[in-house]
Protein backbone atom coordinates (compact mmCIF):
# COMPACT_ATOMS: atom_id res chain seq x y z
CA UNK A 1 0.00 0.00 0.00
CA UNK A 2 2.85 2.29 0.87
CA UNK A 3 4.29 1.84 -2.73
CA UNK A 4 6.60 5.48 -2.69
CA UNK A 5 8.12 5.27 0.97
CA UNK A 6 9.08 1.63 0.16
CA UNK A 7 11.34 1.85 -2.88
CA UNK A 8 12.57 4.97 -0.92
CA UNK A 9 13.74 2.74 1.87
CA UNK A 10 15.42 0.33 -0.51
CA UNK A 11 17.29 2.93 -2.20
CA UNK A 12 18.69 4.24 1.01
CA UNK A 13 19.83 0.90 1.43
CA UNK A 14 23.27 1.43 0.01
CA UNK A 15 23.98 4.28 2.20
CA UNK A 16 22.64 2.56 5.23
CA UNK A 17 25.05 -0.17 4.93
CA UNK A 18 28.14 1.52 5.32
CA UNK A 19 27.05 2.62 8.86
CA UNK A 20 26.22 -0.84 10.17
CA UNK A 21 25.71 -4.60 9.18
CA UNK A 22 23.81 -7.00 9.77
CA UNK A 23 24.46 -9.57 12.41
CA UNK A 24 24.14 -13.38 11.58
CA UNK A 25 21.30 -14.90 13.52
CA UNK A 26 23.62 -16.51 15.87
CA UNK A 27 23.70 -12.78 17.44
CA UNK A 28 20.18 -11.65 17.36
CA UNK A 29 19.28 -12.55 21.10
CA UNK A 30 22.39 -9.64 22.13
CA UNK A 31 20.31 -7.21 20.35
CA UNK A 32 17.63 -6.23 23.46
CA UNK A 33 14.98 -5.58 20.23
CA UNK A 34 14.97 -8.84 19.30
CA UNK A 35 12.66 -10.37 21.52
CA UNK A 36 10.61 -6.99 23.06
CA UNK A 37 7.74 -5.88 21.94
CA UNK A 38 8.74 -2.66 19.92
CA UNK A 39 6.65 0.16 20.45
CA UNK A 40 7.17 1.02 16.39
CA UNK A 41 4.67 3.25 14.27
CA UNK A 42 2.41 1.22 11.76
CA UNK A 43 3.76 2.98 9.13
CA UNK A 44 7.27 1.61 10.06
CA UNK A 45 5.99 -2.00 10.51
CA UNK A 46 4.53 -2.35 7.40
CA UNK A 47 7.58 -0.74 5.89
CA UNK A 48 10.23 -2.80 7.34
CA UNK A 49 11.98 -5.63 5.22
CA UNK A 50 12.51 -9.20 5.82
CA UNK A 51 15.71 -9.91 7.92
CA UNK A 52 18.27 -9.78 4.95
CA UNK A 53 18.98 -13.55 4.32
CA UNK A 54 16.38 -15.15 6.28
CA UNK A 55 13.25 -14.38 4.40
CA UNK A 56 11.13 -17.20 6.04
CA UNK A 57 11.71 -16.30 9.20
CA UNK A 58 8.76 -13.90 10.75
CA UNK A 59 11.75 -11.02 11.31
CA UNK A 60 11.98 -8.08 9.90
CA UNK A 61 15.21 -5.54 9.99
CA UNK A 62 14.52 -1.81 11.23
CA UNK A 63 18.13 -0.25 10.74
CA UNK A 64 19.70 -3.58 11.49
CA UNK A 65 17.72 -4.30 14.90
CA UNK A 66 16.09 -7.89 14.26
CA UNK A 67 12.58 -7.78 15.33
CA UNK A 68 10.02 -9.75 15.71
CA UNK A 69 7.36 -8.76 18.39
CA UNK A 70 5.48 -5.08 18.18
CA UNK A 71 3.76 -3.45 20.63
CA UNK A 72 0.88 -1.07 18.58
CA UNK A 73 -1.70 1.79 19.47
CA UNK A 74 -4.38 2.75 17.12
CA UNK A 75 -7.88 3.32 16.45
CA UNK A 76 -10.12 -0.02 15.55
CA UNK A 77 -11.23 0.86 11.77
CA UNK A 78 -12.10 -2.30 10.94
CA UNK A 79 -14.19 -5.25 13.05
CA UNK A 80 -14.20 -9.06 11.68
CA UNK A 81 -15.59 -11.24 13.89
CA UNK A 82 -15.29 -15.47 13.41
CA UNK A 83 -15.88 -18.08 15.67
CA UNK A 84 -12.17 -17.96 17.37
CA UNK A 85 -11.01 -15.36 16.90
CA UNK A 86 -11.21 -10.99 15.80
CA UNK A 87 -9.88 -9.38 12.81
CA UNK A 88 -9.36 -6.13 13.83
CA UNK A 89 -7.35 -3.65 11.73
CA UNK A 90 -5.84 -0.80 13.89
CA UNK A 91 -4.56 2.80 12.82
CA UNK A 92 -2.43 5.42 14.18
CA UNK A 93 -2.37 8.01 12.16
CA UNK A 94 0.42 7.00 10.37
CA UNK A 95 -0.54 3.23 8.90
CA UNK A 96 -3.29 0.63 9.26
CA UNK A 97 -2.70 -3.33 9.98
CA UNK A 98 -4.43 -6.85 10.41
CA UNK A 99 -4.18 -7.29 13.83
CA UNK A 100 -5.47 -11.31 14.98
CA UNK A 101 -6.93 -11.49 18.25
CA UNK A 102 -7.71 -15.00 19.44
CA UNK A 103 -10.51 -15.27 21.79
CA UNK A 104 -10.10 -16.91 25.20
CA UNK A 105 -10.56 -20.49 25.29
CA UNK A 106 -12.78 -20.35 28.78
CA UNK A 107 -16.34 -22.39 28.79
CA UNK A 108 -17.62 -19.63 29.92
CA UNK A 109 -21.02 -21.54 30.59
CA UNK A 110 -22.72 -20.52 34.05
CA UNK A 111 -23.46 -23.80 35.43
CA UNK A 112 -19.21 -24.76 35.78
CA UNK A 113 -18.57 -21.34 36.90
CA UNK A 114 -21.24 -22.08 39.60
CA UNK A 115 -19.88 -25.20 40.53
CA UNK A 116 -16.83 -23.72 40.71
CA UNK A 117 -17.71 -20.70 43.20
CA UNK A 118 -19.50 -23.43 45.57
CA UNK A 119 -16.21 -25.03 45.38
CA UNK A 120 -14.65 -22.48 47.16
CA UNK A 121 -17.07 -21.57 49.68
CA UNK A 122 -17.84 -24.88 50.71
CA UNK A 123 -14.05 -25.96 51.46
CA UNK A 124 -13.98 -22.49 53.42
CA UNK A 125 -17.04 -23.29 55.37
CA UNK A 126 -16.35 -26.97 56.47
CA UNK A 127 -13.04 -25.77 58.33
CA UNK A 128 -14.98 -22.27 59.32
CA UNK A 129 -12.70 -22.30 62.46
CA UNK A 130 -9.78 -21.43 60.23
CA UNK A 131 -10.57 -17.56 59.35
CA UNK A 132 -7.41 -17.63 57.42
CA UNK A 133 -8.66 -20.23 55.14
CA UNK A 134 -12.06 -18.43 54.66
CA UNK A 135 -10.22 -15.56 53.41
CA UNK A 136 -8.13 -17.43 51.40
CA UNK A 137 -11.40 -19.02 49.41
CA UNK A 138 -13.02 -15.81 49.30
CA UNK A 139 -10.29 -13.80 47.49
CA UNK A 140 -9.51 -17.25 45.28
CA UNK A 141 -13.72 -16.64 44.10
CA UNK A 142 -13.18 -12.78 44.38
CA UNK A 143 -10.32 -13.31 41.28
CA UNK A 144 -12.13 -15.77 40.20
CA UNK A 145 -14.70 -13.47 38.87
CA UNK A 146 -12.30 -10.89 37.84
CA UNK A 147 -11.10 -13.40 35.27
CA UNK A 148 -14.42 -13.96 34.28
CA UNK A 149 -14.96 -10.87 34.08
CA UNK A 150 -11.59 -10.20 32.19
CA UNK A 151 -12.54 -12.49 29.23
CA UNK A 152 -16.13 -11.91 28.88
CA UNK A 153 -15.12 -8.47 27.95
CA UNK A 154 -12.17 -9.91 25.71
CA UNK A 155 -14.72 -12.28 23.92
CA UNK A 156 -16.94 -8.90 22.94
CA UNK A 157 -16.06 -7.43 19.98
CA UNK A 158 -15.00 -3.82 20.70
CA UNK A 159 -16.36 -0.90 18.77
CA UNK A 160 -15.31 1.18 15.90
CA UNK A 161 -13.38 3.73 16.78
CA UNK A 162 -12.36 2.35 20.21
CA UNK A 163 -8.96 2.30 21.23
CA UNK A 164 -6.59 -0.85 21.07
CA UNK A 165 -3.54 -1.86 22.24
CA UNK A 166 -2.32 -4.85 20.92
CA UNK A 167 1.22 -6.89 21.62
CA UNK A 168 2.06 -9.76 19.19
CA UNK A 169 3.92 -10.92 16.61
CA UNK A 170 4.69 -9.45 13.08
CA UNK A 171 3.53 -12.20 10.76
CA UNK A 172 3.01 -12.38 7.27
CA UNK A 173 -0.62 -14.14 6.37
CA UNK A 174 -1.62 -14.21 2.15
CA UNK A 175 1.10 -12.19 1.45
CA UNK A 176 0.04 -9.14 3.63
CA UNK A 177 1.95 -8.20 7.22
CA UNK A 178 -0.22 -8.17 10.22
CA UNK A 179 0.08 -8.94 14.14
CA UNK A 180 -0.87 -11.78 15.56
CA UNK A 181 -1.74 -10.98 19.24
CA UNK A 182 -0.36 -12.31 22.40
CA UNK A 183 -2.20 -9.59 24.54
CA UNK A 184 -4.80 -6.98 23.23
CA UNK A 185 -6.89 -4.63 25.58
CA UNK A 186 -9.28 -1.94 24.82
CA UNK A 187 -8.09 1.22 26.32
CA UNK A 188 -10.49 3.57 27.26
CA UNK A 189 -9.30 7.12 26.26
CA UNK A 190 -11.82 9.99 26.60
CA UNK A 191 -9.55 12.63 26.36
CA UNK A 192 -7.08 11.40 24.40
CA UNK A 193 -4.57 11.81 26.83
CA UNK A 194 -2.99 8.00 26.94
CA UNK A 195 -2.87 8.74 22.91
CA UNK A 196 -1.02 11.60 22.95
CA UNK A 197 1.45 10.26 25.77
CA UNK A 198 2.11 7.45 23.79
CA UNK A 199 3.04 8.88 20.77
CA UNK A 200 5.93 11.04 22.89
CA UNK A 201 7.20 8.27 24.15
CA UNK A 202 7.40 6.53 20.93
CA UNK A 203 9.61 9.50 19.56
CA UNK A 204 11.82 9.29 22.36
CA UNK A 205 12.64 5.71 21.99
CA UNK A 206 13.04 5.93 18.00
CA UNK A 207 15.32 8.54 19.21
CA UNK A 208 17.25 6.97 22.24
CA UNK A 209 16.56 2.95 20.43
CA UNK A 210 15.07 2.21 17.70
CA UNK A 211 17.28 4.69 15.65
CA UNK A 212 20.13 3.66 16.55
CA UNK A 213 22.02 0.73 14.48
CA UNK A 214 22.37 -2.32 17.40
CA UNK A 215 26.66 -2.59 17.21
CA UNK A 216 27.96 -6.11 18.46
CA UNK A 217 30.15 -5.46 22.08
CA UNK A 218 32.40 -6.86 20.47
CA UNK A 219 33.16 -4.83 17.12
CA UNK A 220 32.56 -1.73 19.57
CA UNK A 221 35.77 -2.58 21.37
CA UNK A 222 37.14 -3.81 17.83
CA UNK A 223 40.35 -1.23 16.71
CA UNK A 224 41.69 0.21 19.97
CA UNK A 225 40.26 -2.61 22.40
CA UNK A 226 42.82 -5.05 22.10
CA UNK A 227 45.44 -2.51 23.19
CA UNK A 228 43.17 -1.26 25.76
CA UNK A 229 42.54 -5.06 26.99
CA UNK A 230 45.91 -5.19 27.11
CA UNK A 231 46.94 -2.42 29.08
CA UNK A 232 43.87 -3.01 31.51
CA UNK A 233 44.44 -6.47 31.83
CA UNK A 234 48.56 -5.00 33.02
CA UNK A 235 47.08 -2.28 34.88
CA UNK A 236 45.31 -5.99 37.03
CA UNK A 237 48.96 -7.33 36.41
CA UNK A 238 50.77 -4.72 38.64
CA UNK A 239 48.23 -3.96 41.25
CA UNK A 240 48.19 -7.49 41.90
CA UNK A 241 52.44 -7.54 41.68
CA UNK A 242 52.01 -4.01 44.17
CA UNK A 243 49.93 -5.83 46.67
CA UNK A 244 52.12 -9.27 46.85
CA UNK A 245 55.53 -7.63 47.31
CA UNK A 246 55.35 -5.33 50.59
CA UNK A 247 58.81 -4.09 49.72
CA UNK A 248 57.83 -2.25 46.92
CA UNK A 249 57.60 1.32 48.78
CA UNK A 250 57.85 3.01 45.04
CA UNK A 251 58.72 2.30 41.47
CA UNK A 252 59.74 3.97 38.50
CA UNK A 253 58.17 2.47 35.16
CA UNK A 254 61.25 1.45 33.74
CA UNK A 255 61.96 -0.59 36.36
CA UNK A 256 58.65 -2.43 35.85
CA UNK A 257 59.63 -3.40 32.76
CA UNK A 258 61.60 -5.26 34.33
CA UNK A 259 59.41 -7.85 36.45
CA UNK A 260 58.81 -11.09 34.49
CA UNK A 261 55.37 -11.69 35.25
CA UNK A 262 54.49 -8.13 33.79
CA UNK A 263 56.21 -8.10 30.48
CA UNK A 264 54.84 -11.77 30.01
CA UNK A 265 51.75 -9.97 29.26
CA UNK A 266 52.92 -7.75 26.89
CA UNK A 267 54.46 -10.71 25.13
CA UNK A 268 51.48 -12.58 24.65
CA UNK A 269 49.69 -9.20 23.43
CA UNK A 270 52.50 -8.95 20.64
CA UNK A 271 51.58 -12.64 19.79
CA UNK A 272 47.96 -12.60 19.59
CA UNK A 273 48.30 -9.98 17.81
CA UNK A 274 50.87 -10.61 15.58
CA UNK A 275 53.10 -7.37 15.52
CA UNK A 276 56.60 -6.08 16.88
CA UNK A 277 56.11 -3.75 19.99
CA UNK A 278 59.19 -1.51 19.91
CA UNK A 279 60.37 0.05 23.72
CA UNK A 280 58.64 2.79 22.99
CA UNK A 281 55.56 1.36 22.81
CA UNK A 282 55.79 -0.87 26.14
CA UNK A 283 56.47 2.24 28.29
CA UNK A 284 53.31 3.57 26.42
CA UNK A 285 51.41 0.55 27.37
CA UNK A 286 52.94 0.68 31.05
CA UNK A 287 52.15 4.67 31.59
CA UNK A 288 48.69 3.96 30.50
CA UNK A 289 48.51 1.30 32.80
CA UNK A 290 50.04 3.02 35.86
CA UNK A 291 47.85 6.05 35.03
CA UNK A 292 44.95 3.86 35.81
CA UNK A 293 46.12 3.05 39.12
CA UNK A 294 46.73 6.49 40.08
CA UNK A 295 43.34 7.44 38.86
CA UNK A 296 42.41 4.33 41.21
CA UNK A 297 44.04 6.13 44.09
CA UNK A 298 46.35 3.46 44.42
CA UNK A 299 49.87 5.15 43.20
CA UNK A 300 50.48 8.67 42.96
CA UNK A 301 53.39 10.03 40.73
CA UNK A 302 55.81 12.52 43.15
CA UNK A 303 57.57 15.27 42.52
CA UNK A 304 60.62 12.97 41.44
CA UNK A 305 60.62 12.17 37.63
CA UNK A 306 58.87 9.25 36.86
CA UNK A 307 58.73 7.86 40.53
CA UNK A 308 55.55 6.82 41.52
CA UNK A 309 54.72 5.99 45.46
CA UNK A 310 52.24 3.27 46.68
CA UNK A 311 49.83 5.15 48.92
CA UNK A 312 48.86 2.73 51.26
CA UNK A 313 53.08 2.06 52.21
CA UNK A 314 53.81 5.83 51.97
CA UNK A 315 53.42 7.13 56.00
CA UNK A 316 54.47 10.82 55.74
CA UNK A 317 51.11 11.11 52.72
CA UNK A 318 48.90 9.79 55.44
CA UNK A 319 50.61 12.15 58.02
CA UNK A 320 50.54 14.90 55.70
CA UNK A 321 46.65 14.55 55.72
CA UNK A 322 46.02 13.97 58.91
CA UNK A 323 48.04 17.12 59.90
CA UNK A 324 45.81 19.00 56.96
CA UNK A 325 42.63 18.17 58.30
CA UNK A 326 43.64 18.46 61.67
CA UNK A 327 44.82 22.26 60.72
CA UNK A 328 42.06 23.12 59.17
CA UNK A 329 39.44 21.97 61.28
CA UNK A 330 40.88 24.38 63.80
CA UNK A 331 40.08 27.11 61.28
CA UNK A 332 36.71 28.81 62.63
CA UNK A 333 35.65 28.67 58.79
CA UNK A 334 35.54 24.79 59.26
CA UNK A 335 35.41 23.79 62.70
CA UNK A 336 31.69 23.86 62.13
CA UNK A 337 31.00 21.49 59.29
CA UNK A 338 34.42 20.01 58.26
CA UNK A 339 36.13 20.62 55.32
CA UNK A 340 35.90 19.58 51.65
CA UNK A 341 38.29 16.80 50.33
CA UNK A 342 38.89 19.20 47.44
CA UNK A 343 40.39 22.08 49.98
CA UNK A 344 42.67 19.12 51.81
CA UNK A 345 43.62 18.43 48.50
CA UNK A 346 44.44 22.17 47.56
CA UNK A 347 46.63 22.12 50.64
CA UNK A 348 48.49 19.04 50.01
CA UNK A 349 49.43 20.03 46.79
CA UNK A 350 51.07 23.36 48.16
CA UNK A 351 53.68 20.72 49.30
CA UNK A 352 55.87 20.36 46.03
CA UNK A 353 56.71 17.03 47.12
CA UNK A 354 52.91 15.73 46.68
CA UNK A 355 51.87 18.45 43.88
CA UNK A 356 50.96 15.20 41.72
CA UNK A 357 48.73 13.84 43.81
CA UNK A 358 45.22 13.21 42.23
CA UNK A 359 41.57 13.98 44.21
CA UNK A 360 41.05 10.46 44.06
CA UNK A 361 44.13 9.64 46.06
CA UNK A 362 43.28 12.16 48.79
CA UNK A 363 39.66 10.30 48.45
CA UNK A 364 41.25 7.07 49.09
CA UNK A 365 43.35 8.08 52.21
CA UNK A 366 40.61 10.43 53.58
CA UNK A 367 38.66 6.44 53.68
CA UNK A 368 41.30 4.48 55.11
CA UNK A 369 41.86 7.57 57.84
CA UNK A 370 38.30 7.35 58.39
CA UNK A 371 38.39 3.45 59.29
CA UNK A 372 41.15 4.25 61.45
CA UNK A 373 39.02 6.66 63.42
CA UNK A 374 41.13 9.23 62.77
CA UNK A 375 38.94 11.62 61.03
CA UNK A 376 35.48 11.95 61.04
CA UNK A 377 33.14 13.04 57.52
CA UNK A 378 30.61 15.10 58.63
CA UNK A 379 28.78 14.67 55.85
CA UNK A 380 29.35 13.52 52.07
CA UNK A 381 32.83 14.40 51.42
CA UNK A 382 33.30 16.74 53.84
CA UNK A 383 35.81 15.71 56.58
CA UNK A 384 37.13 16.79 60.29
CA UNK A 385 39.55 16.40 62.90
CA UNK A 386 40.28 16.32 66.29
CA UNK B 1 -11.27 -12.41 2.72
CA UNK B 2 -8.53 -10.90 1.44
CA UNK B 3 -10.29 -7.73 1.87
CA UNK B 4 -8.20 -4.09 1.84
CA UNK B 5 -7.75 -2.79 4.73
CA UNK B 6 -8.89 1.31 4.38
CA UNK B 7 -5.79 3.68 4.34
CA UNK B 8 -4.44 4.93 7.47
CA UNK B 9 -6.13 8.15 8.64
CA UNK B 10 -3.15 10.89 8.53
CA UNK B 11 -3.52 13.46 10.92
CA UNK B 12 -4.58 17.20 9.58
CA UNK B 13 -5.62 19.99 10.83
CA UNK B 14 -8.88 21.77 9.49
CA UNK B 15 -7.22 24.43 8.39
CA UNK B 16 -4.20 22.25 6.13
CA UNK B 17 -7.31 20.71 4.64
CA UNK B 18 -8.12 23.89 2.90
CA UNK B 19 -4.42 25.36 2.57
CA UNK B 20 -3.48 21.85 0.42
CA UNK B 21 -6.32 21.59 -1.80
CA UNK B 22 -7.72 18.87 -3.80
CA UNK B 23 -4.52 17.91 -5.31
CA UNK B 24 -3.08 16.71 -2.24
CA UNK B 25 -5.94 15.14 -0.76
CA UNK B 26 -8.84 14.51 -2.98
CA UNK B 27 -10.07 11.17 -1.81
CA UNK B 28 -7.75 10.70 0.85
CA UNK B 29 -8.25 9.11 4.47
CA UNK B 30 -7.20 11.58 7.12
CA UNK B 31 -8.00 12.26 10.60
CA UNK B 32 -9.24 15.89 12.35
CA UNK B 33 -10.26 17.09 15.19
CA UNK B 34 -12.76 19.92 15.93
CA UNK B 35 -15.62 21.44 17.39
CA UNK B 36 -19.21 20.63 16.38
CA UNK B 37 -21.09 23.63 15.29
CA UNK B 38 -24.22 22.61 13.61
CA UNK B 39 -25.75 18.96 13.19
CA UNK B 40 -28.66 18.05 10.89
CA UNK B 41 -29.41 14.47 11.15
CA UNK B 42 -32.12 14.55 8.28
CA UNK B 43 -29.74 15.51 5.30
CA UNK B 44 -26.88 13.74 7.37
CA UNK B 45 -24.36 16.79 7.49
CA UNK B 46 -22.59 18.40 10.41
CA UNK B 47 -19.76 21.47 10.61
CA UNK B 48 -16.59 21.18 12.35
CA UNK B 49 -14.72 24.57 13.20
CA UNK B 50 -11.11 24.74 14.10
CA UNK B 51 -10.24 24.59 17.92
CA UNK B 52 -6.60 25.58 17.56
CA UNK B 53 -5.65 29.02 18.97
CA UNK B 54 -2.85 30.22 17.37
CA UNK B 55 -2.59 32.89 15.03
CA UNK B 56 -2.40 31.49 11.33
CA UNK B 57 -5.42 29.51 11.98
CA UNK B 58 -8.85 31.45 10.69
CA UNK B 59 -11.47 30.28 13.21
CA UNK B 60 -14.25 30.59 10.48
CA UNK B 61 -12.41 28.08 8.65
CA UNK B 62 -15.57 25.50 8.74
CA UNK B 63 -15.33 21.67 7.82
CA UNK B 64 -18.26 20.21 6.16
CA UNK B 65 -19.27 16.45 7.06
CA UNK B 66 -21.04 14.33 5.89
CA UNK B 67 -22.65 12.30 8.62
CA UNK B 68 -24.25 9.37 6.79
CA UNK B 69 -21.75 6.63 8.00
CA UNK B 70 -21.76 7.16 11.72
CA UNK B 71 -25.34 8.16 12.47
CA UNK B 72 -26.35 7.91 14.91
CA UNK B 73 -24.10 9.37 17.79
CA UNK B 74 -24.02 11.66 20.37
CA UNK B 75 -23.64 14.77 18.32
CA UNK B 76 -23.93 17.40 21.24
CA UNK B 77 -23.38 20.70 20.01
CA UNK B 78 -20.17 22.63 20.98
CA UNK B 79 -17.91 19.60 21.72
CA UNK B 80 -14.78 18.30 20.34
CA UNK B 81 -14.83 15.20 18.18
CA UNK B 82 -12.07 13.06 16.32
CA UNK B 83 -13.53 12.33 12.75
CA UNK B 84 -11.33 9.78 10.53
CA UNK B 85 -12.95 10.03 6.88
CA UNK B 86 -12.01 10.67 3.22
CA UNK B 87 -12.47 13.73 1.71
CA UNK B 88 -14.15 14.95 -1.51
CA UNK B 89 -13.36 18.29 -2.85
CA UNK B 90 -17.09 19.45 -4.61
CA UNK B 91 -17.16 23.19 -5.58
CA UNK B 92 -18.35 24.49 -2.37
CA UNK B 93 -15.59 23.13 -0.86
CA UNK B 94 -14.05 20.49 0.97
CA UNK B 95 -16.54 17.55 2.50
CA UNK B 96 -15.45 14.75 4.68
CA UNK B 97 -16.99 11.62 4.32
CA UNK B 98 -16.66 10.84 8.17
CA UNK B 99 -16.36 6.65 8.92
CA UNK B 100 -15.19 7.21 12.43
CA UNK B 101 -16.11 9.58 15.20
CA UNK B 102 -14.99 9.93 19.03
CA UNK B 103 -15.66 12.12 21.17
CA UNK B 104 -12.72 14.13 23.07
CA UNK B 105 -14.28 16.52 25.34
CA UNK B 106 -11.07 17.59 27.85
CA UNK B 107 -8.39 16.82 25.32
CA UNK B 108 -5.27 19.18 25.68
CA UNK B 109 -5.27 20.66 22.12
CA UNK B 110 -2.12 22.52 22.25
CA UNK B 111 -0.08 19.17 23.36
CA UNK B 112 -2.38 17.42 21.16
CA UNK B 113 -0.91 19.70 17.66
CA UNK B 114 2.31 20.01 19.72
CA UNK B 115 3.06 16.33 19.39
CA UNK B 116 1.58 16.34 16.14
CA UNK B 117 4.71 18.41 14.60
CA UNK B 118 7.01 16.60 16.40
CA UNK B 119 6.19 13.36 15.04
CA UNK B 120 6.07 15.16 11.29
CA UNK B 121 9.12 16.99 12.19
CA UNK B 122 10.77 13.39 12.87
CA UNK B 123 9.44 11.49 10.21
CA UNK B 124 10.89 14.58 7.83
CA UNK B 125 14.45 14.69 9.55
CA UNK B 126 14.57 10.90 8.83
CA UNK B 127 13.74 11.04 5.11
CA UNK B 128 16.43 13.42 5.25
CA UNK B 129 18.77 11.56 6.50
CA UNK B 130 18.25 8.69 4.30
CA UNK B 131 17.99 10.17 1.17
Amino acid sequence: MAEGPSTLESSSQVDNEKSYSYLPQTYWGLDPLHRAFVKMFIRDVLEMDNYPGHPALNVYAYKNHPISRVDLLGWVVRVEEREKLFNYAIDDGTGVIGCTCWKPRVQSTTGKGLIDDNDYSTTGASTSANSAEQEFAEFLASKMQEIKKCVRQLRQPVKLGDLLHVRGRIKSYRGRREVGAAYFHLVVDPTCSTEIRRTMEQLQLYQDFYDVPFQLPRCQEGGDSSEAGVVKSLQDAIANFLSTNSTVLNFEIKELATVDSLMAIVQKARKENDSTINAKQVFSLFTRAVGGLEELGIVYKSDKDNLYVVIDRDATLESSVLDIVRRESQKPKYSESGCHYRHILDCLRTNHRFSGVSPNVVVHILDKLESQSDVISTSENYYIAF
Amino acid sequence: MARNLPDNGQVVRICEIFQRGSEELDGQAVRVMGKLETHDIVVCTAELSNVERTQNSSPHQQLTVNTRLIEPFQARLGSIFQMIGETEFTTRGPLLHARLVKCVDGIDTAVYYKVLDMQRQYFKQRLVLHV
